[in-house]
């Protein structure tokens, strides 16, 4: 085995910081195949869910009695189930729920995290106390616990479970920026900044925030995946999208019937394979993130 | 390399042993049974609310009848005789002189006494438990008088030690076939006497530990959570069971419940999933059957909401759901196509079948819309929670039934407890999917009507009480018959409940089980237990 | 070290408080009660208004909830957990019941799964991009990726019903006495699953630390240096890679008291992670209490215990800084 090449320093020094960085890291994203083809499957369901209503051929709640149980046919290319719904139309426009629950927990656990930690890190004292009993509050809590009662007050639908995703997701993300900014800002270009009369605002903003971003979107990915199995976890629970509504966690969870599970793999296995291969991409995509982003990463090849 | 060898020669080895034949499945004397549902630490009529305590309730205690699996013709338990007198108000009972507790003491009328009593003294703790009800009980002469003292009510009378008077306070012709029930299981006096209603649940004979009682198999071990054991009661006075023991697991999954049977950790399954039919039927050394049951699927329309409380629109709503046709395809005709209340004779041409005719429908909508008395911009909520077997496509199929007719149907599932909290209120859905019940005979509808508190539905209408009241006094067949008939006419007018269809139950078991009949009330199956057989 | 300690548990206490509290809330203000979720709903349509409000009364569910937050603590402070409306039992014994099954399962599979994916991550980061490295970690962001009931479903049809060679569920054989070979049977399917759910987190982390670690500068000039590679990483950069592994393994440690709910429920286990659930599908309040007041507990020692290890593995993190 050949001794690992290492990148020491960096090649570029940036007069620019922000848009060389960036293409440097682009390009350091593009040398890694495996992130490569997985932004090119998320790409094809970010496609596939986007153009759900013209790809579906049949609406996706509509039921039709006389065409139950159908295995793959010309008429429904992934079969019926067992209420007469046409799954590939469910499976599409399952993907475009399955995105908004990975987008939409993560946007809305990154908004807040970030907001969170960067108070908590920056400030420091009282509010990082606070936040961080917070956060211990939140992650000491058993998850499961949490989501049951949430959505039982509130229901089971689409939005109960972005919010309850996020609500378990953000402390984490809030960890993660509030660690960054505690050593950050006591570095020596903070220092330099403050002494030329920067802002609070402006420091935390301008100057710390791009910091964040590459141990950011990492996360974000990663949770992102995590959003969408867990969604799957939630409806075999009971507590995710509820059927009419389409959503890849309720198909798969139609295998907890014995009948569907060995006699109707057309009903369940094409959303199961398609949440493996997501949430696959999902995660090579944020490997190679981090590779790009990460300067102390070991690269070859 | 040597280690990784021998990593893999450990654990080849290993799962050797493991695995491998007879690993967990039923012992060859004991049979093992469930029923997916809960199992409450109660082994006591007076906190008897589930299927599952029905089952044991039957393997430890007897009736004063029971019924056979025709479901009306009876057969004696305790009282080997009886007598109903012309104007069904007084019930003679011979107990059996050979039946004994579990301990050796024998069963004698002051037991029976002892039961009847207790429950009419100790009837407001019931009432709250949300017990089976214990009507029968209630409707002895004298039994409202006693409640909260330690009195016995008049209409019970020892005649002597084998033989016990029941007096009714009014006529009750249906009284007699609601005793198989296990809410009136006779209960010994000689372990209860003297506890009052928190002791009695607090009691060590509740909660499963040394529970007596006189029927065909003894409590030995009761895990919560985990199974009932049951040993057989060798000195039973109707013969001692074929087998040996019974195991009744609880906390089965329903979507592992048929690997269980294939598997062999399960010998028997009552009231199992959809679909599992299919799993299991013809598979080799099981056999999977359904049987038409007395459980009703039906919806539930709360009448004092303004948005349905125009009759109309139930009856639109009665037309324009497909119901035949989602019983034949979904279910795959696993059941019994209802227009009426259930149990009811349903064969009077007079009476409105509701089949499917969506334009009827639009009709009836249209009329209460033009009288004001619907407004169809408001979304008619459905309530329902989806792991009830059944209900998620239920709904889905009234939905689009319903929208194929202009209504706006809103799918509100929830989870259980949310859903019965909804129900609480007339004013938070408009249609519910409801289950169940056990319709063996028209009164069993009477429950759910009470224009003076009304319940369930709220549906409020004197005559149709009245009816029932007179239904249940008279003796005359011809004149029950009328009285039923009119109840019919009025209900399947006004349709407070649209009735979906008799639900059929998937019941499974080993081969190796022999000597049984599956009763249409699934949880009555174990009724008469001790002659069955199991032969490995 | 011992002022530390201390510092902690005290710290630990408001946690906790705050943990009871928001579950109390959140199960008072959920839609239903304990009286509704566990009665036939054929009961249910038969009580009257009066009769369902004296049975909340009896139970103590009318009074307002700060009310029945301060009466659940006191007894909890003298050691009464309770009563389970749902099991009609004692909550302390529901509750004691349950632990054991939970930490036999999740014990098990953690000493399984956690060497197995600090092997399979030291294999990766070690023979990058080769075969092995793929293997590794394709088998990893597997089984991360399918959903686990799933898997364990088919295990379950495939091995159970259709093979016939292992139980599909329960700890032990109904009926038989109690058997080590037996219950060791009825666990090779849930601990397969969960110990490999287990590995495939652990390996990620491991593979991703090491490579990190790898990569330093120092580890570079150690080997310019002329030691050999093993060496280096045993002695260098494994003890450096223990952080985050720790942090995983600190992940993992409160799923050893909360139990894994969809495991247990699939395979039939008594365990707590099922007891939660129905803790929660039922709205049993002292019930649920119990159960979080176990699995606070639970994190909250595996959280020290995390920084007790992290302190061990790297000599620079000094306990009670911030950094």
């Amino acid at each position: 085995m050949s001794a690992p090449e290492v990148v020491v320093g960096r090649a570029e020094v940036p007069s620019r910081p922000h848009e060389t960085l960036f293409r440097l890291s682009v390009r350091r994203f593009v040398r890694h195949r495996l992130a490569v083809t997985g932004l090119i499957i998320l790409g094809i369901f970010v496609v596939l869910a986007v153009l759900a209503p013209w790809v579906a051929p049949y609406d996706p709640t509509k039921l039709d009695l006389r065409a139950i149980r159908q295995p793959p046919s010309a008429a429904h290319i992934f079969g019926t189930d067992t209420v007469g719904y046409d799954v590939f139309s469910r499976f599409v426009w399952g993907a475009r729920t399955s995105l908004i629950v990975g987008f939409g927990a993560v946007a809305v656990s990154v908004v807040i995290g970030t907001l969170l930690g960067v108070v908590a890190g920056y400030y420091g004292g009282w509010s990082d106390q606070l936040i961080s009993r917070v956060i211990d509050t939140l992650l000491s809590m058993p998850a499961l616990l949490l989501v049951a009662v949430f959505v039982s007050v509130i229901g089971p639908s689409l939005q109960s479970v972005i919010i309850v995703i996020s609500l378990l997701t953000w402390p984490q993300i809030a960890r993660i920026v509030r660690g960054q900014y505690l050593v950050l800002r006591e570095s020596e270009f903070i220092t330099a900044t403050r002494v030329i009369g920067a802002t609070d605002r402006s420091i935390m903003l301008r100057h710390l925030l791009p910091n964040v971003l590459g141990p950011l979107s990492v996360a974000a990915t990663f949770y992102m995946a995590m959003a969408i199995l867990l969604e799957a976890a939630l409806s075999f629970l009971g507590l995710g999208v509820k059927p009419p509504a389409p959503s890849w966690g309720n198909m798969v969870n139609l295998a907890t019937n014995a009948n569907t599970l060995q006699n109707m793999p057309w009903v369940w296995v094409p959303p199961a394979v398609a949440i493996a291969l997501i949430v696959l991409a999902i995660n090579f995509v944020g490997d190679g993130l981090r590779d790009a982003v990460d300067p102390r990463a070991v690269r070859r090849g | 390399m040597r280690l990784r060898v021998t990593a893999v020669l450990l654990t080849a080895v290993s799962l050797t042993a493991i695995t491998g034949p007879a690993f967990a499945q039923s012992p060859a004397d004991t049979l093992t049974v469930t029923r997916l549902s809960d199992f409450p630490t109660c082994f006591h009529p007076i906190c008897f609310q589930t299927g599952n305590q029905y089952m044991n309730f039957q393997l430890l205690f007897n009736s004063l009848i029971k019924v056979d699996s025709d479901e009306s013709t009876f057969i004696p338990d305790l009282a080997d005789s009886w007598e109903v007198s012309p104007d069904a108000t007084t019930f003679t009972f011979k107990l059996n002189p050979d039946a004994t507790w579990q301990d050796g003491t024998p069963v004698t009328a002051d037991d029976v006494i002892f039961t009847a009593a207790t429950a009419a003294q100790m009837a407001e703790t019931y009432a709250t438990n949300g017990t089976y009800p214990i009507a029968d009980w209630l409707a002895v002469k004298g039994a409202d008088a006693v409640a909260g003292t330690s009195d016995i009510p008049e209409g019970l009378v020892k005649i002597d030690d084998h033989t016990v008077q029941f007096t009714l306070a009014a006529p009750n012709a249906v009284w007699l076939r609601n005793l198989p029930d296990p809410a009136y299981m006779i209960m010994p006096k000689h372990l209860l006497e003297g506890m009052d209603a928190t002791a009695l649940q607090a009691s060590d004979f509740v909660n499963g530990k040394g529970t007596i009682g006189s029927g065909p198999y003894k409590l030995t071990i009761f895990t919560p959570d985990i199974a009932v054991e049951y040993a057989a009661n060798d000195t039973y006075f109707k013969g001692a069971p074929n087998i040996p023991k019974v195991i009744f697991k609880l906390n089965v999954v329903p979507s592992t419940a048929a690997a269980q049977l294939q598997s062999g950790e399960l010998d028997m399954a009552i009231e199992l999933g959809p679909g599992d039919f299919n799993v299991l039927n013809g598979v080799e050394g099981i056999s999977a059957v359904n049987v038409p049951g007395l459980g009703v699927q039906f919806l539930q329309v709360p009448v004092t909401n303004p948005l349905v409380a125009d009759k109309r629109i139930r009856q639109a709503i009665y037309y324009a759901f497909d119901r035949k046709t989602l019983l034949e395809t979904v279910f795959e005709g696993a059941g019994k196509l209802l227009w009426g209340p259930p149990a009811f004779d349903l064969e009077d041409p007079a009476l409105q079948r509701y089949d499917f005719d969506p334009d009827k429908a639009k009709e009836l909508i249209a009329a209460a819309v033009a009288e004001g008395t619907f407004d169809a911009t408001k979304p008619l909520r459905v309530i329902y929670y989806p792991e009830e077997p059944g209900w998620p496509e239920i709904a889905a199929a009234l939905q689009n039934d319903l929208a194929a007719v202009g209504l706006n149907i809103q799918l509100e599932p929830s989870d259980a407890a949310g859903w019965e909290a909804k129900l609480a209120d007339p004013t938070a859905y408009e249609i519910s999917l409801q289950c169940c019940g056990s319709f063996y005979h028209p009164d069993r509808n009477s429950g759910a009507y009470n224009c003076v508190t009304p319940v369930g539905t709220l549906y409020a209408n004197c005559e149709v009480d009245a009816v029932f009241k007179a239904a249940r006094e008279t003796g005359d067949a011809a004149e029950q018959a009328k009285d039923y008939a009119r109840i019919a006419t009025i209900l399947n007018e006004d349709v407070p409940y649209n009735w979906l269809w008799f639900k059929a139950n998937t019941n499974a078991n080993s081969t190796a089980v022999a000597d049984f009949e599956y009763y249409p009330n699934g949880r009555e199956t174990f009724s008469q237990i001790e002659k069955w057989t199991l032969t490995r | 070290m011992v002022t530390y300690l201390i510092r902690r548990l005290l710290i630990s206490i408001p946690t906790l408080f705050g943990i009871t509290i928001i579950a109390f809330v959140a199960l008072a203000i959920a839609p239903g009660d304990p009286l509704t979720a566990s009665m036939d709903p054929d009961q249910l349509a038969r009580m009257t208004v009066e009769q369902k409000a004296a049975a909340r009364h009896a139970l103590g569910l009318d009074e307002p909830i700060p009310v029945r937050y301060v009466v659940w603590l006191g007894d909890v402070l003298q050691g009464d957990l309770g009563y389970s409306i749902v099991n009609r039992r004692d909550v302390g014994d529901a509750l004691s019941a349950r632990l054991g099954p939970t930490l036999l399962l999740m014990g098990v599979a953690a000493l399984l799964g956690i060497p197995i994916g600090i092997g399979l991550g030291l294999i990766a980061a070690v023979r990058q991009y080769s075969l092995p490295d793929y293997l590794a970690t394709g088998f990893s962001t597997l089984f991360i990726a399918i959903p686990g009931f799933v898997v364990g479903l088919v295990l379950i049809y495939f091995l159970g019903a259709n093979l016939k060679i292992l139980p599909t569920s329960g700890m032990v054989t109904l009926g038989r006495g109690f058997d080590v070979l037996d219950l060791a049977r009825h666990m090779v399917m849930p601990v397969l699953l969960l110990s490999l759910a287990m590995a495939a987190q652990v390996a990620r982390y491991t593979r991703t630390a090491l490579l990190e670690v790898m990569g330093s500068e120092y580890i570079v000039t150690a080997r310019s240096k002329g030691l050999r590679s093993r060496r280096i990483l045993w002695r260098h950069g494994f003890r450096n890679a223990l952080i985050p592994i720790i942090t995983v393994i600190g992940l993992i440690l409160p799923d050893l008291v909360a139990g894994a709910v969809i495991t247990e429920s699939l395979f039939g286990w008594p365990g707590m992670g099922q007891l939660a659930v129905k803790a929660a599908a039922g709205r049993d309040p002292s019930l649920m209490m119990g159960v979080i007041l176990v699995i606070a507990v639970g994190v909250l020692l595996a959280n020290i215990l995390t920084d007790l290890a992290y302190a061990y593995a790297d000599p620079r993190v000094r306990l009670g800084e911030r950094a």
